[in-house]
Protein backbone atom coordinates (compact mmCIF):
# COMPACT_ATOMS: atom_id res chain seq x y z
CA UNK A 1 0.00 0.00 0.00
CA UNK A 2 1.77 3.16 -0.96
CA UNK A 3 1.40 5.32 2.20
CA UNK A 4 4.12 8.42 0.61
CA UNK A 5 4.58 10.47 -2.42
CA UNK A 6 8.33 9.62 -3.01
CA UNK A 7 7.63 5.72 -2.69
CA UNK A 8 4.94 5.68 -5.55
CA UNK A 9 7.60 8.05 -7.25
CA UNK A 10 9.94 5.22 -6.88
CA UNK A 11 7.28 2.98 -8.02
CA UNK A 12 6.85 4.95 -11.28
CA UNK A 13 10.70 5.09 -11.96
CA UNK A 14 10.99 1.75 -11.11
CA UNK A 15 8.46 0.86 -13.81
CA UNK A 16 10.08 2.87 -16.59
CA UNK A 17 13.14 1.66 -15.41
CA UNK A 18 12.51 -1.85 -16.35
CA UNK A 19 10.44 -0.91 -19.41
CA UNK A 20 14.10 0.94 -20.54
CA UNK A 21 15.72 -2.31 -19.35
CA UNK A 22 13.53 -4.58 -22.10
CA UNK A 23 14.25 -2.40 -24.57
CA UNK A 24 17.98 -2.17 -23.45
CA UNK A 25 17.62 -6.03 -24.00
CA UNK A 26 15.54 -6.09 -27.09
CA UNK A 27 17.97 -3.75 -29.16
CA UNK A 28 20.83 -5.72 -28.18
CA UNK A 29 19.47 -9.02 -29.36
CA UNK A 30 18.12 -7.40 -32.79
CA UNK A 31 21.86 -6.48 -33.39
CA UNK A 32 23.39 -9.49 -32.98
CA UNK A 33 20.43 -11.20 -34.98
CA UNK A 34 21.58 -8.26 -37.39
CA UNK A 35 25.06 -9.22 -37.47
CA UNK A 36 24.02 -12.72 -38.45
CA UNK A 37 21.25 -12.05 -41.10
CA UNK A 38 23.94 -9.50 -42.87
CA UNK A 39 26.61 -12.20 -43.08
CA UNK A 40 24.25 -14.16 -45.36
CA UNK A 41 22.83 -11.38 -47.75
CA UNK A 42 23.91 -11.34 -51.36
CA UNK A 43 22.53 -8.49 -52.79
CA UNK A 44 19.18 -6.74 -51.31
CA UNK A 45 18.61 -5.98 -47.84
CA UNK A 46 14.56 -6.69 -47.76
CA UNK A 47 15.25 -9.13 -44.82
CA UNK A 48 17.04 -6.52 -42.72
CA UNK A 49 14.10 -4.00 -43.22
CA UNK A 50 11.36 -6.52 -42.47
CA UNK A 51 13.05 -7.44 -38.99
CA UNK A 52 13.36 -4.20 -37.82
CA UNK A 53 10.09 -3.04 -38.92
CA UNK A 54 9.08 -6.25 -36.48
CA UNK A 55 11.80 -4.68 -33.53
CA UNK A 56 9.20 -1.23 -34.11
CA UNK A 57 6.28 -2.95 -33.19
CA UNK A 58 8.15 -4.14 -30.31
CA UNK A 59 9.18 -0.91 -29.31
CA UNK A 60 5.46 0.25 -29.99
CA UNK A 61 4.03 -2.41 -27.85
CA UNK A 62 6.62 -0.75 -25.05
CA UNK A 63 5.42 2.45 -25.22
CA UNK A 64 1.91 1.16 -25.06
CA UNK A 65 2.69 -0.95 -21.85
CA UNK A 66 3.93 2.50 -20.32
CA UNK A 67 1.05 4.39 -21.74
CA UNK A 68 -1.20 2.54 -20.76
CA UNK A 69 -0.10 2.22 -16.71
CA UNK A 70 0.46 6.24 -16.73
CA UNK A 71 -3.07 6.32 -17.79
CA UNK A 72 -5.16 3.24 -16.11
CA UNK A 73 -2.94 3.41 -13.14
CA UNK A 74 -0.07 5.89 -11.91
CA UNK A 75 -2.33 9.31 -13.15
CA UNK A 76 -4.60 8.23 -10.75
CA UNK A 77 -3.12 7.76 -8.01
CA UNK A 78 -0.66 10.55 -8.21
CA UNK A 79 -3.77 13.31 -8.83
CA UNK A 80 -5.78 11.90 -5.84
CA UNK A 81 -3.25 13.34 -3.39
CA UNK A 82 -2.94 16.94 -2.46
CA UNK A 83 0.19 16.85 -1.82
CA UNK A 84 1.25 16.73 -5.45
CA UNK A 85 0.62 19.70 -7.28
CA UNK A 86 -0.49 19.98 -10.52
CA UNK A 87 3.17 20.84 -11.98
CA UNK A 88 4.48 18.05 -10.07
CA UNK A 89 1.61 15.30 -12.00
CA UNK A 90 2.98 16.88 -15.59
CA UNK A 91 6.85 16.19 -14.43
CA UNK A 92 6.06 12.62 -13.54
CA UNK A 93 3.88 12.13 -17.10
CA UNK A 94 6.65 14.18 -18.65
CA UNK A 95 9.33 11.22 -17.49
CA UNK A 96 7.26 8.74 -19.54
CA UNK A 97 7.52 10.79 -22.38
CA UNK A 98 11.39 11.42 -22.11
CA UNK A 99 11.77 7.61 -22.24
CA UNK A 100 9.43 6.85 -25.52
CA UNK A 101 11.53 9.65 -27.07
CA UNK A 102 14.64 8.38 -25.63
CA UNK A 103 13.69 5.29 -26.99
CA UNK A 104 12.50 6.42 -30.75
CA UNK A 105 16.23 8.15 -30.51
CA UNK A 106 17.68 4.76 -30.07
CA UNK A 107 15.84 2.54 -32.18
CA UNK A 108 16.50 5.00 -35.81
CA UNK A 109 19.96 5.07 -35.29
CA UNK A 110 20.22 1.41 -34.55
CA UNK A 111 17.90 0.87 -37.48
CA UNK A 112 19.78 3.06 -39.82
CA UNK A 113 23.36 1.54 -39.19
CA UNK A 114 21.74 -1.78 -39.44
CA UNK A 115 20.57 -0.87 -42.78
CA UNK A 116 23.97 1.21 -43.66
CA UNK A 117 26.22 -2.03 -42.22
CA UNK A 118 23.60 -4.48 -44.57
CA UNK A 119 24.39 -1.87 -47.80
CA UNK A 120 28.30 -1.89 -47.24
CA UNK A 121 27.67 -5.87 -47.05
CA UNK A 122 25.90 -5.69 -50.42
CA UNK A 123 28.41 -3.40 -51.82
CA UNK A 124 31.20 -5.33 -51.16
CA UNK A 125 29.50 -8.56 -52.96
CA UNK A 126 28.77 -6.78 -56.32
CA UNK A 127 31.96 -5.23 -56.04
CA UNK A 128 33.88 -8.41 -55.91
CA UNK A 129 32.16 -9.64 -59.22
CA UNK A 130 32.06 -6.81 -60.96
CA UNK A 131 35.01 -6.17 -63.20
CA UNK A 132 34.97 -2.05 -63.34
CA UNK A 133 38.03 -2.20 -66.15
CA UNK A 134 35.82 -3.98 -68.74
CA UNK A 135 35.85 -2.66 -72.35
CA UNK A 136 33.19 -2.23 -74.24
CA UNK A 137 33.64 -2.43 -77.98
CA UNK A 138 31.50 -0.56 -80.47
CA UNK A 139 28.78 -2.86 -82.23
CA UNK A 140 29.20 -1.38 -85.71
CA UNK A 141 33.11 -0.75 -85.82
CA UNK A 142 34.64 -2.92 -83.08
CA UNK A 143 36.50 0.70 -81.48
CA UNK A 144 36.87 0.46 -77.90
CA UNK A 145 33.83 2.79 -76.01
CA UNK A 146 34.10 5.26 -73.17
CA UNK A 147 31.74 3.21 -70.75
CA UNK A 148 32.03 3.68 -66.83
CA UNK A 149 30.62 -0.09 -65.95
CA UNK A 150 29.95 1.65 -62.05
CA UNK A 151 26.61 3.17 -63.84
CA UNK A 152 22.99 3.73 -62.09
CA UNK A 153 21.08 3.89 -65.52
CA UNK A 154 21.03 2.86 -69.06
CA UNK A 155 22.61 5.30 -71.53
CA UNK A 156 23.17 5.99 -75.04
CA UNK A 157 26.51 6.46 -76.27
CA UNK A 158 27.56 7.72 -79.75
CA UNK A 159 30.73 6.03 -80.56
CA UNK A 160 33.91 8.62 -81.57
CA UNK A 161 35.02 6.43 -84.83
CA UNK A 162 32.16 5.62 -86.42
CA UNK A 163 29.07 7.90 -85.01
CA UNK A 164 26.93 4.76 -84.56
CA UNK A 165 24.79 5.08 -81.14
CA UNK A 166 25.46 2.28 -78.46
CA UNK A 167 22.83 1.25 -75.59
CA UNK A 168 24.25 0.46 -72.53
CA UNK A 169 22.67 -1.02 -69.81
CA UNK A 170 24.50 -1.46 -66.56
CA UNK A 171 24.68 -4.81 -64.22
CA UNK A 172 21.18 -4.69 -62.10
CA UNK A 173 23.24 -5.19 -59.26
CA UNK A 174 24.95 -1.90 -59.40
CA UNK A 175 21.55 -0.30 -59.98
CA UNK A 176 20.25 -1.58 -57.41
CA UNK A 177 23.07 -0.37 -54.96
CA UNK A 178 21.52 3.24 -55.14
CA UNK A 179 18.88 1.87 -52.93
CA UNK A 180 20.31 -0.77 -50.73
CA UNK A 181 23.85 1.06 -50.13
CA UNK A 182 23.94 4.41 -51.23
CA UNK A 183 20.75 5.71 -49.70
CA UNK A 184 21.25 3.39 -46.58
CA UNK A 185 24.57 4.75 -46.39
CA UNK A 186 23.35 8.92 -46.95
CA UNK A 187 20.63 7.83 -44.14
CA UNK A 188 24.13 6.89 -41.98
CA UNK A 189 25.37 10.35 -43.02
CA UNK A 190 22.75 12.26 -41.64
CA UNK A 191 21.54 10.42 -38.77
CA UNK A 192 23.21 13.02 -36.03
CA UNK A 193 21.00 15.73 -37.74
CA UNK A 194 17.87 13.68 -37.47
CA UNK A 195 17.95 12.76 -33.85
CA UNK A 196 19.04 16.63 -33.15
CA UNK A 197 15.91 17.38 -35.34
CA UNK A 198 13.61 15.19 -32.86
CA UNK A 199 15.26 16.00 -30.10
CA UNK A 200 14.62 20.04 -30.93
CA UNK A 201 10.81 18.94 -31.77
CA UNK A 202 10.53 17.53 -28.66
CA UNK A 203 11.88 20.32 -26.78
CA UNK A 204 9.43 22.96 -28.24
CA UNK A 205 6.44 19.89 -27.55
CA UNK A 206 7.87 20.62 -23.73
CA UNK A 207 7.71 24.31 -23.32
CA UNK A 208 3.90 23.88 -24.10
CA UNK A 209 3.55 22.53 -20.90
CA UNK A 210 5.04 26.26 -20.05
CA UNK A 211 2.62 27.96 -22.33
CA UNK A 212 1.84 30.65 -19.44
CA UNK A 213 5.16 31.29 -17.98
CA UNK A 214 6.81 34.61 -19.67
CA UNK A 215 9.21 34.10 -21.95
CA UNK A 216 8.12 30.74 -23.06
CA UNK A 217 6.73 31.72 -26.59
CA UNK A 218 10.38 33.47 -27.35
CA UNK A 219 12.78 30.26 -26.61
CA UNK A 220 9.99 28.29 -28.92
CA UNK A 221 10.69 30.98 -31.76
CA UNK A 222 13.98 30.35 -31.20
CA UNK A 223 13.99 26.81 -30.99
CA UNK A 224 11.74 26.57 -34.36
CA UNK A 225 14.54 28.95 -35.60
CA UNK A 226 17.01 26.23 -34.93
CA UNK A 227 14.98 23.80 -36.02
CA UNK A 228 14.35 25.04 -39.64
CA UNK A 229 18.18 25.22 -39.97
CA UNK A 230 19.18 22.05 -38.92
CA UNK A 231 16.44 20.46 -41.00
CA UNK A 232 17.58 22.36 -44.10
CA UNK A 233 21.49 21.45 -43.29
CA UNK A 234 19.89 17.79 -43.37
CA UNK A 235 18.01 18.17 -46.31
CA UNK A 236 21.60 19.47 -48.06
CA UNK A 237 23.78 16.56 -46.52
CA UNK A 238 21.33 13.92 -47.51
CA UNK A 239 20.69 15.14 -51.05
CA UNK A 240 24.61 15.90 -51.72
CA UNK A 241 25.48 12.67 -50.52
CA UNK A 242 23.43 11.52 -53.31
CA UNK A 243 24.27 13.35 -55.69
CA UNK A 244 27.95 12.59 -55.28
CA UNK A 245 27.26 9.13 -55.07
CA UNK A 246 25.07 8.41 -57.87
CA UNK A 247 26.17 11.18 -60.27
CA UNK A 248 24.23 9.64 -63.51
CA UNK A 249 21.51 11.07 -61.17
CA UNK A 250 22.85 14.20 -59.55
CA UNK A 251 20.03 17.15 -61.79
CA UNK A 252 17.59 14.58 -60.46
CA UNK A 253 18.98 14.74 -56.49
CA UNK A 254 20.01 18.51 -57.14
CA UNK A 255 16.14 19.29 -58.06
CA UNK A 256 14.54 17.14 -55.32
CA UNK A 257 17.05 19.22 -52.46
CA UNK A 258 16.04 22.28 -53.65
CA UNK A 259 12.30 20.96 -53.42
CA UNK A 260 12.94 19.71 -50.02
CA UNK A 261 14.65 22.79 -48.81
CA UNK A 262 11.62 24.96 -49.68
CA UNK A 263 9.15 22.88 -48.25
CA UNK A 264 11.88 22.75 -44.96
CA UNK A 265 11.33 26.73 -44.70
CA UNK A 266 7.55 26.62 -45.13
CA UNK A 267 6.88 23.81 -42.33
CA UNK A 268 4.80 25.61 -39.02
CA UNK A 269 5.78 24.11 -36.13
CA UNK A 270 3.41 24.07 -33.07
CA UNK B 1 -33.57 36.29 -12.46
CA UNK B 2 -30.42 34.48 -11.29
CA UNK B 3 -30.02 31.01 -9.11
CA UNK B 4 -28.40 31.65 -6.00
CA UNK B 5 -26.89 28.32 -5.84
CA UNK B 6 -25.15 27.86 -2.32
CA UNK B 7 -21.54 26.84 -2.30
CA UNK B 8 -20.06 23.97 -1.56
CA UNK B 9 -18.74 24.07 2.20
CA UNK B 10 -15.19 23.00 3.01
CA UNK B 11 -16.75 19.69 5.06
CA UNK B 12 -18.96 18.48 2.34
CA UNK B 13 -16.16 18.79 0.08
CA UNK B 14 -13.73 16.68 1.90
CA UNK B 15 -16.28 14.24 2.57
CA UNK B 16 -17.60 13.73 -0.57
CA UNK B 17 -14.24 13.63 -2.13
CA UNK B 18 -13.05 11.10 0.33
CA UNK B 19 -16.39 8.81 -1.41
CA UNK B 20 -14.95 9.16 -4.86
CA UNK B 21 -11.84 8.15 -4.00
CA UNK B 22 -13.55 5.10 -1.84
CA UNK B 23 -15.20 4.37 -5.01
CA UNK B 24 -11.89 4.31 -7.32
CA UNK B 25 -10.01 2.07 -4.81
CA UNK B 26 -13.21 -0.25 -5.09
CA UNK B 27 -12.88 0.03 -8.70
CA UNK B 28 -9.40 -0.77 -8.90
CA UNK B 29 -9.34 -3.41 -6.56
CA UNK B 30 -12.23 -5.01 -8.50
CA UNK B 31 -10.14 -4.89 -11.80
CA UNK B 32 -7.45 -6.28 -10.37
CA UNK B 33 -9.33 -9.19 -8.69
CA UNK B 34 -10.74 -10.06 -12.16
CA UNK B 35 -6.99 -9.64 -13.58
CA UNK B 36 -5.88 -11.97 -10.92
CA UNK B 37 -7.90 -14.34 -10.97
CA UNK B 38 -8.02 -14.72 -14.72
CA UNK B 39 -4.34 -15.64 -14.30
CA UNK B 40 -4.65 -18.31 -11.59
CA UNK B 41 -6.42 -21.54 -12.37
CA UNK B 42 -9.12 -22.61 -14.83
CA UNK B 43 -11.11 -24.17 -11.77
CA UNK B 44 -11.10 -20.81 -9.65
CA UNK B 45 -11.76 -18.54 -13.00
CA UNK B 46 -14.63 -21.27 -13.28
CA UNK B 47 -15.41 -20.26 -9.61
CA UNK B 48 -15.70 -16.76 -9.91
CA UNK B 49 -18.05 -16.86 -12.65
CA UNK B 50 -20.20 -18.85 -10.70
CA UNK B 51 -20.04 -15.84 -8.47
CA UNK B 52 -21.13 -13.51 -10.93
CA UNK B 53 -23.45 -15.68 -12.51
CA UNK B 54 -21.45 -15.89 -16.05
CA UNK B 55 -21.67 -19.08 -17.98
CA UNK B 56 -18.52 -20.24 -18.95
CA UNK B 57 -18.15 -21.36 -22.53
CA UNK B 58 -17.83 -24.76 -24.03
CA UNK B 59 -15.46 -26.55 -25.36
CA UNK B 60 -16.86 -26.23 -28.82
CA UNK B 61 -16.50 -22.69 -28.64
CA UNK B 62 -13.05 -22.80 -27.50
CA UNK B 63 -12.11 -25.45 -30.13
CA UNK B 64 -14.08 -23.65 -32.80
CA UNK B 65 -11.72 -20.01 -32.16
CA UNK B 66 -8.46 -22.25 -31.70
CA UNK B 67 -9.47 -23.82 -35.18
CA UNK B 68 -9.25 -20.20 -36.80
CA UNK B 69 -6.12 -19.88 -35.37
CA UNK B 70 -7.58 -17.07 -32.88
CA UNK B 71 -4.88 -17.04 -29.45
CA UNK B 72 -7.12 -18.70 -27.15
CA UNK B 73 -6.10 -18.09 -23.74
CA UNK B 74 -5.56 -20.90 -21.03
CA UNK B 75 -7.71 -19.67 -18.29
CA UNK B 76 -10.59 -16.75 -19.28
CA UNK B 77 -12.10 -17.10 -22.77
CA UNK B 78 -12.46 -13.70 -24.16
CA UNK B 79 -16.19 -13.40 -23.79
CA UNK B 80 -16.29 -14.96 -20.35
CA UNK B 81 -14.28 -11.97 -19.51
CA UNK B 82 -16.27 -9.06 -21.24
CA UNK B 83 -19.06 -10.66 -19.77
CA UNK B 84 -17.73 -9.93 -16.15
CA UNK B 85 -16.02 -6.95 -17.23
CA UNK B 86 -19.98 -5.57 -18.08
CA UNK B 87 -21.47 -6.62 -14.76
CA UNK B 88 -18.77 -4.60 -13.04
CA UNK B 89 -19.45 -1.82 -15.21
CA UNK B 90 -22.88 -2.14 -14.12
CA UNK B 91 -22.39 -2.40 -10.54
CA UNK B 92 -20.06 0.41 -10.74
CA UNK B 93 -22.55 2.68 -12.32
CA UNK B 94 -25.41 1.77 -9.75
CA UNK B 95 -23.11 3.01 -7.13
CA UNK B 96 -22.15 6.21 -9.11
CA UNK B 97 -25.93 6.97 -9.21
CA UNK B 98 -26.22 6.53 -5.47
CA UNK B 99 -23.17 9.13 -4.46
CA UNK B 100 -24.24 11.81 -7.48
CA UNK B 101 -27.93 11.72 -6.05
CA UNK B 102 -26.21 11.96 -2.46
CA UNK B 103 -24.41 15.18 -3.87
CA UNK B 104 -27.15 16.62 -6.01
CA UNK B 105 -28.91 16.80 -2.55
CA UNK B 106 -26.28 18.04 -0.92
CA UNK B 107 -25.57 20.56 -3.60
CA UNK B 108 -22.07 18.98 -4.09
CA UNK B 109 -21.07 20.47 -6.98
CA UNK B 110 -17.40 20.65 -7.10
CA UNK B 111 -17.23 17.05 -6.06
CA UNK B 112 -19.82 16.05 -8.40
CA UNK B 113 -17.31 17.38 -11.01
CA UNK B 114 -14.57 14.79 -9.40
CA UNK B 115 -17.21 12.15 -9.87
CA UNK B 116 -17.74 12.58 -13.37
CA UNK B 117 -14.27 13.01 -13.96
CA UNK B 118 -13.49 9.48 -12.70
CA UNK B 119 -16.84 7.99 -14.69
CA UNK B 120 -14.87 9.41 -18.03
CA UNK B 121 -11.76 8.61 -16.75
CA UNK B 122 -12.30 5.15 -15.85
CA UNK B 123 -15.53 4.02 -16.65
CA UNK B 124 -16.99 5.21 -20.06
CA UNK B 125 -14.11 3.23 -21.89
CA UNK B 126 -13.57 0.32 -19.05
CA UNK B 127 -15.12 -2.78 -21.15
CA UNK B 128 -13.45 -1.69 -24.54
CA UNK B 129 -10.20 -0.97 -22.83
CA UNK B 130 -9.90 -3.38 -20.05
CA UNK B 131 -10.97 -6.20 -23.17
CA UNK B 132 -8.19 -4.98 -25.41
CA UNK B 133 -5.99 -4.80 -22.82
CA UNK B 134 -6.70 -8.65 -21.78
CA UNK B 135 -6.55 -9.47 -25.32
CA UNK B 136 -3.23 -7.95 -25.87
CA UNK B 137 -1.85 -9.68 -23.47
CA UNK B 138 -3.38 -12.89 -24.38
CA UNK B 139 -1.39 -13.30 -27.67
CA UNK B 140 1.58 -15.20 -27.90
CA UNK B 141 4.65 -13.48 -27.10
CA UNK B 142 6.57 -12.69 -30.25
CA UNK B 143 10.54 -12.74 -28.99
CA UNK B 144 13.67 -10.72 -31.36
CA UNK B 145 14.70 -14.43 -32.55
CA UNK B 146 10.97 -14.87 -34.04
CA UNK B 147 11.30 -12.03 -35.65
CA UNK B 148 14.47 -12.55 -37.44
CA UNK B 149 13.63 -16.10 -38.16
CA UNK B 150 10.36 -14.97 -39.48
CA UNK B 151 12.69 -11.74 -41.58
CA UNK B 152 15.20 -14.63 -42.67
CA UNK B 153 12.44 -16.63 -44.64
CA UNK B 154 12.73 -13.39 -47.54
CA UNK B 155 16.52 -13.52 -46.98
CA UNK B 156 17.86 -12.70 -50.43
CA UNK B 157 14.40 -12.38 -52.33
CA UNK B 158 14.91 -9.31 -53.90
CA UNK B 159 18.38 -10.24 -54.92
CA UNK B 160 18.39 -9.88 -58.95
CA UNK B 161 19.24 -12.97 -60.66
CA UNK B 162 20.17 -11.12 -63.63
CA UNK B 163 23.60 -10.46 -63.65
CA UNK B 164 26.11 -8.76 -66.09
CA UNK B 165 26.18 -5.70 -67.91
CA UNK B 166 25.28 -5.19 -71.44
CA UNK B 167 25.91 -3.12 -74.86
CA UNK B 168 23.91 -3.29 -78.24
CA UNK B 169 23.27 -1.05 -80.90
CA UNK B 170 19.62 -0.66 -82.47
CA UNK B 171 19.75 -1.47 -86.36
CA UNK B 172 16.84 -0.78 -88.36
CA UNK B 173 15.34 -3.86 -89.45
CA UNK B 174 14.76 -3.12 -93.03
CA UNK B 175 17.90 -2.27 -94.18
CA UNK B 176 20.52 -2.68 -91.18
CA UNK B 177 21.56 0.97 -91.01
CA UNK B 178 23.04 2.03 -87.20
CA UNK B 179 21.32 4.45 -85.05
CA UNK B 180 23.34 7.54 -85.63
CA UNK B 181 21.32 10.16 -82.69
CA UNK B 182 21.13 9.33 -78.98
CA UNK B 183 17.96 11.04 -79.10
CA UNK B 184 16.81 9.19 -82.51
CA UNK B 185 13.67 7.35 -81.40
CA UNK B 186 11.90 7.24 -84.44
CA UNK B 187 12.71 6.29 -88.07
CA UNK B 188 15.83 4.98 -89.75
CA UNK B 189 18.12 7.92 -91.28
CA UNK B 190 18.54 5.57 -94.67
CA UNK B 191 15.22 3.85 -95.28
CA UNK B 192 12.76 5.71 -93.27
CA UNK B 193 11.33 2.16 -91.65
CA UNK B 194 10.04 2.71 -88.16
CA UNK B 195 13.27 2.04 -86.18
CA UNK B 196 10.78 1.00 -82.69
CA UNK B 197 7.71 -1.00 -84.37
CA UNK B 198 6.78 -4.20 -83.34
Amino acid sequence: MITTKEELIVRWDTFLNKIEQRFDDILEQAQQGTTHLVSQIEYDSGSIGSAWSGIKGQLYELREKADHTWENKMDGLFGDRDDVTSKERIEQFNKYEDLSHRMENRYNEAQVKAMADAGRKIYDNVMQHINTNKIHNCKQCGDQMDIVVYSFMAKNIKCHSCGTVNSYEPDPRIQALEHYTIGALADEHVIDLVIKEANLEHDIHRLHDLRNEIGTEEKKNDLRKILVTTRQERIRQYYEFMETNVPDKASYYARQKEERLKWAENTKHN
Amino acid sequence: MFWNTPEEDNDHYESYKQKVIQLKTKFHEEIDYIRSVAQTTVANWHEYLKTVEVTPVGETQRKQAQDTGLPVPKIAFPSEYRAVLVILDIKMQHLVDDLANEMRKANANKTLDLLEEFVSEYLDRMIVDELKRYLDASKPKISVSDIFANASTSLNKYSTKEVGDKSYSIKCSSCGAARLEEDQYDECFYCGTPLFSN
